[in-house]
């Protein structure tokens, strides 16, 4: 069972693939451009996660899409508007607070979006626009949830059923438990 | 009186003609005819409701903002993290085959025969916490990490501060531990 495992997994050469060696406030500075960007990859990466969580072995070739994705995107940055993102990206490396607060960077942003629309040609998207319910298209399977079988249950006792069982109960009640404690009923 | 040419006082006196008379008169005070205290009240309380829920609204879209960038930020990041998980997996398997060559009984995946690697449905698995860090020494380099630490929050400190621009060297900070 293990060696079956052992088999299943991906060799290294499947997995190794150029990684994207980028610090936080780069990433952070250019995500939502990315995120615009790498729509579908992106989409299409993460239905095929929610489809299966737990196996991260089906999804590697979405992810590597992903991963070229981005390649592509900074690439085009580093190409076309490199001095405004670096400015931007100092200016949210600034902030003390370690949060990376997109505030009170508004000037560099500004430029960094005039140089993005004016060579790149992409709109900073609106705020709002990754919290509300992105549509794709794809060939993947409407997506079913489990559902649990239920044993069926016995149905509960009749009206009838219950005063019948009146008399017999008291019987059993009077002679269990109303003989031994109540001392009202020793007869000396 | 020995001195002659000693100070010469002056004694206070009143002004010629006498005080004034004493205004012992009531006074009231000019008070504010109501009508206006409330057209005054009545739209600043509206303008401040007004402010409250700009600035909420405010608040509410820079957090959305901040949020936004983790959320479109996640399956670079994710995708990233897979292709480790399933390495460690790979890495790990072979540490196992590795380290209990020597012992022949010793199943490999198994705890004396009980398998680990409960997967019956083929949902895959995903480790939790220490599980891929099993063979490593999770307490290497503490004490450079400890090192690295100060150096790096007292070259932050100066960064704040600007009063040096040379950042200190390691020894100066390591003298401490």
């Amino acid at each position: 069972m293990t060696q079956q495992f052992y088999e299943s997994l991906p060799s290294y050469e499947e997995l190794t693939v150029p990684e994207l060696h980028l610090t936080w406030p780069e990433l952070k500075a250019g995500s939502l451009y990315f995120g615009r960007f790498c729509d579908e990859p992106c989409k299409q990466y993460m239905l095929c996660k929610q489809d299966n969580p737990r196996n991260p072995a089906v999804c590697l070739n979405e992810g590597k899409e992903v991963t070229n994705c981005g390649f592509k995107f900074f690439g085009k940055v580093k190409k076309h508007c490199l001095a405004e993102f670096e400015t931007y990206y100092t200016c949210l490396d600034r902030d003390f607070r370690g949060l990376l607060d997109f505030e009170p960077c508004r000037k560099p942003q500004l430029i960094f979006d005039d140089c993005m629309k004016e060579k790149v040609g992409m709109d900073r998207p609106y705020i709002g626009y990754f919290a509300r319910i992105r549509l794709v298209d794809s060939d993947r399977p409407r997506r079913v949830f489990p559902k649990r079988e239920y044993k069926k249950m016995k149905d509960p006792p009749t009206r009838e059923e219950l005063d019948s069982l009146v008399g017999y109960m008291e019987e059993i009640v009077s002679f269990s438990t109303y003989g031994r404690f109540c001392y009202n009923n020793v007869e000396d | 009186m020995a001195s002659a040419a000693g100070p010469k006082y002056k004694q206070d006196m009143p002004p010629k003609g006498g005080y004034g008379p004493v205004d012992y008169s009531r006074k009231i005070f000019k008070r504010i005819k109501g009508k206006y205290i409330l057209g005054g009240f009545l739209p600043f309380t509206a303008y401040c409701w007004w402010m409250i829920s700009e600035t909420k609204r405010y608040n509410r879209m820079h957090q959305l903002e901040n949020t936004e960038a983790n959320i479109a930020l996640e399956p670079l990041l994710m995708a990233e993290k897979d292709r480790m998980v399933l390495k460690l997996f790979r890495q790990n398997c072979e540490l196992e085959e590795d380290l209990m060559k020597d012992n022949p009984d010793w199943e490999f995946g198994t705890l004396f025969g009980l398998p680990i690697f409960h997967d019956v449905k083929k949902r895959g698995i995903m480790p939790h916490g220490y599980e891929l860090f099993a063979h490593t020494n999770l307490f290497y380099g503490e004490e450079l990490s400890k090192k690295y630490y100060t150096r790096s929050q007292g070259a932050y400190f100066e960064q704040i501060t600007r009063r040096n621009a040379d950042i200190p060297s390691n020894e100066d900070y390591s003298k401490n531990y």
